[in-house]
């Protein structure tokens, strides 16, 4: 009988880090009426927000929990606490931060990244930025990259109004209500017409607070022929309570432009992570979405990518390690509407120690979508009986000028493959943790440098330990 | 006037976006069925025992005989009290086809529960010909109203067949299905297989008629080295209705699925195609194979797809695919260049893939029967 590898979970060291709450100012749990004008007034934000909040608030009462997907059970939102904030303003100058909030993120390594290979930075701690920054150079190229709340009331006013919460509607679903009654911090960029921005923009989102719910919002619109890399991650220490990240992000990409949007999220594993996200692209337009998802109790997040212009392109690229207590359901939706619209999901799994992995996608080509083309590949690994990997898709096609391509594929590392690397005298946890890194690698070359390397490092102290 | 009711069938094994509207189908059925004994029902071998519903069903665990059509679907279907056919297929029925011809009168309804034993070591051929009166034609009298939302019954009546197969060690049996109905009727197929040790499972569709069918299959290959292949073909023009929920559920260890599908959509037809491989915990070595190829010849077409694979065993390998659009176009200009019509060529490749599986269908007459309804579907 082939031999099994035991495989331990991530050296969770630095992301584990507690800061003391007693400098914080933290609403009481539960969602109500009160709540809401309360987050609303904190923020002293226009009245068309306080009227939308209370909208969404009325939308979430309606709506039921979804009866797919994982199970919601274990999250209680009369026992999460949807605002939490330090006592502190948002710093534009680091050393400005208070000095716990400053640590926990010079843990992570956010500053040194900034200072290595960023264009601008946002920092959000629980439900506010604590930090916001961008380079001199990039500001003058026009961009904008601020906080949510200073964009409501900025130059750019009359944009966000006229976005926010268009392209994903309280209506769709439970938890988009809930982001839109009780969201709090994220950033909003704006690119001019014709900027490259050749280094990426990144916000890091970190919850400290146990039993906290985190929604922060990201806005970002891109005018015509520009580019723009961003890139998103996210953690928070383990809790013995559930805490609650219900993000939406809605970008707009302008003709001939492209965005690449990247997460490496990383959560405790006492999170629900229902993330939301969906980009809207016009002619000659491209989003592409790498994600890896590494954390998180249980997940629902499938980046949207509605093509919407002639000849519009998406691709995505996304990996899910999947271990002990953890239920992900990840994937991506596809809407082709112009004509030539091409798009391309390539997706990754590994389920291990009794993860539950779940691909889930689906690509619609309309009527109008003439000459459409979509492949979908997605390839799943056991590592193990104990765990469990489903692929769901499913294609809505209503033209004959199209052409779409499925493949998926679900087994476990070739027992040859193993025996061929350790004739060559690799030990097996060697050769194996080789193969899965290997596996990855479609989604590690598409992250920055510093990123791969982080993802590769989790990779292997996934499969650190591994014996015969 | 018969009551009409509305049932909730065809559950996605694991349910998905709602928007999709995918994750289950609505029939609409008359309360009670009006079979009329004039429609012709040949059983071609006298090979065949009669008993009563209530006898098979008292035998049966209800849990077992649930197909992929779902449990509203068996509740309704018992409460018809229907007549049983019980053809039990021993080692001596080598290469004999039992041919069970369901002629149906336009406006009758028709029930029909075959149950079907392989003994052990059996070998043996079922085919099923579901026909209407004036078979071999495609056309109805008139071109029914769209029917995507289900729940509207059409008017010439429900024709219904569940199959329960038991397949024991060693047997090896083909079942096929070639339902040419006109287009005022209602198909429902809810096909059930248990495959024992060793056992092999051929079975091969062809849908062609009907205004509405709904289609369901599931297997249980319950013990180790058994197998099964799913063959199936099927063409939707005008206003047709398609739904086909497949199942294979992987228990014993080396057991082996394959489904390949062929379709062909015109019209203004509506398709929704579910697969499902269920690797179960236990099934160690055990491979699992779906593909559907679907041609889509017009632009009002709906065609919906959603092959799944559950996995919960390491030891194991599951593999999907789906190729769904047009002609290639260099296909087709190499046969305009040897002088055939784009219209033609597109006929001739639309036929040769559902032919494919047609031929293996065991009753050359039939062929021929189904070879006329497609060429008057393509109006040749």
């Amino acid at each position: 009988m082939a031999s099994k590898s035991k495989v331990t979970d991530v050296d969770r060291t630095i992301y584990d880090y507690v800061d003391d709450e007693k400098d914080f100012y933290r609403l009481k749990e539960g969602l109500t009426e009160s709540v809401v004008r309360h987050i609303s007034e904190e923020k002293k934000e226009p009245q068309w927000m306080l009227e939308f909040r209370l909208k969404a608030l009325e939308s979430y009462n309606k709506q039921d929990v979804p009866d797919w997907g994982p199970s919601l059970k274990g999250l209680n939102i009369d026992d999460i606490s949807s605002y939490v904030r330090a006592k502190s303003d948002m710093k534009n100058n680091w050393e400005e931060v208070p000095s716990d909030i400053k640590n926990t993120f010079e843990r992570l390594g956010i500053p040194q990244a900034e200072r290595l290979s960023l264009a601008g930075v946002g920092a959000q701690y629980d439900s506010e930025l604590v930090y916001h920054n961008v380079k001199d150079e990039v500001k003058a190229q026009g961009v904008i990259y601020s906080g949510m709340e200073e964009a409501l009331v900025g130059p750019y006013a009359d944009l966000v109004k006229e976005k926010f919460m268009h392209l994903l509607t309280i209506n769709e679903h439970k938890f988009l209500a809930l982001h839109g009654a009780v969201w709090s911090g994220g950033s909003f960029v704006y690119v001019p017409k014709g900027v490259h921005l050749s280094i990426p923009l990144q916000s890091y989102f970190r919850l400290n607070a146990a039993g906290a719910g985190q929604y922060e919002h990201t806005l970002i619109i891109v005018d015509d022929d520009a580019y723009l890399q961003f890139i998103e991650g996210c953690s928070a220490p383990k809790y013995n309570v559930a805490n609650l990240h219900a993000g939406c992000v809605e970008i707009y990409v302008g003709k001939k432009s492209t965005v690449r949007y990247s997460t490496i999220e990383n959560w405790s594993k006492n999170m629900y992570n229902l993330n939301s996200k969906r980009a809207l692209v016009e002619t000659d337009g491209a989003i592409e979405w790498i994600s890896g998802s590494f954390g998180s109790h249980t997940s629902y997040l499938y980046p949207m990518s509605v093509l919407k212009g002639d000849r519009a392109k998406s691709e995505y690229t996304g990996i899910t390690f999947s271990g002990a207590g953890q239920d992900l359901d990840t994937g991506t939706k596809v809407v082709h509407i112009g004509e030539d619209t091409t798009s391309f999901v390539n997706a990754k799994s590994i389920s291990k120690s009794g993860g539950l992995n779940t691909f889930r996608s689906s690509v619609e080509i309309k009527k109008t979508a003439k000459r459409a083309k979509c492949s979908v590949s997605c390839t799943s690994l056991m590592l193990d009986s104990e765990s469990r990997s489903d692929t769901i898709p499913t294609m809505d096609v209503r033209t004959s000028d199209a052409d779409m391509g499925h493949e998926a594929k679900i087994g476990k590392i070739s027992e040859e493959v193993i025996f061929y690397l350790m004739s060559r005298g690799i030990e097996e946890a060697e050769a194996r943790a080789m193969i899965v890194t290997g596996f990855a690698n479609p989604v590690a070359k598409e992250l920055p440098l510093e990123y791969a390397v982080e993802m590769n490092n989790l990779l292997k102290l996934e499969m650190e330990g591994a014996i015969g | 006037m018969e009551k009409v009711i509305t049932l909730q069938t065809s559950p996605l094994p694991v349910k998905t976006w709602r928007y999709l509207k995918v994750n289950k189908a609505e029939i609409a059925v008359p309360e009670k069925l009006q079979c009329n004994a004039k429609s012709n029902i040949s059983l071609i071998d006298s090979n065949i025992e009669k008993i009563s519903q209530k006898t098979l069903f008292e035998k049966l665990n209800p849990k077992e005989i649930e197909g992929s059509l779902g449990k509203d679907f068996n509740d309704w279907f018992v409460s018809q009290n229907i007549e049983c056919n019980v053809l039990n297929l021993s080692s001596s029925d080598d290469d004999k086809v039992y041919h069970v011809v369901l002629n149906v009168k336009d406006n009758d309804d028709y029930a029909g529960i075959f149950v079907i034993n392989a003994k052990e070591n059996a070998k043996g051929k079922v085919l099923f010909e579901i026909v209407s009166d004036n078979e071999g034609t495609s056309n109805s009298k008139t071109d029914a109203a769209p029917l995507t939302e289900g729940t509207q019954l059409p008017a010439g009546g429900t024709v219904c067949l569940y199959v329960l197969c038991n397949i024991e060690k060693n047997a090896n049996i083909e079942l096929s299905e070639v339902q040419l109905l006109n287009e005022s009727k209602q198909f429902i197929s809810n096909t059930i297989f248990t495959q024992s040790e060793s056992s092999k499972a051929m079975f091969t569709r062809c849908n062609f008629g009907s205004q509405k069918s709904y289609v369901g299959l599931k297997t249980t290959l319950q013990q180790n080295d058994a197998s099964f292949e799913s063959r199936l073909a099927y063409i939707t023009h005008k206003t047709q209705f398609l739904d086909i929920n497949d199942l294979a559920v992987h228990v014993g260890k080396k057991t082996q699925s394959d489904f390949i599908t062929q379709g062909v959509m015109l019209g203004s037809s509506y398709k929704n195609y579910k697969g499902t491989i269920d690797l179960q915990k236990g099934c160690t070595g055990s491979l699992g194979n779906e593909l559907e190829d679907v041609l889509l010849l017009s632009d009002d077409v709906i065609n919906k797809t959603t092959p799944i694979i559950l996995c919960s065993e390491e030891d194991v390998q599951g593999n999907h695919g789906a190729t769904l659009g047009k002609i290639n176009d260099d296909v087709l200009f190499y046969m305009n260049s040897r002088g055939l019509s784009s219209e033609l060529a597109k006929q001739m490749i639309a036929k040769g893939k559902l032919y494919k599986i047609l031929l293996a269908t065991p009753n050359e007459k039939l062929i021929e029967s189904a070879n006329n309804y497609l060429n008057s579907a393509f109006k040749i």
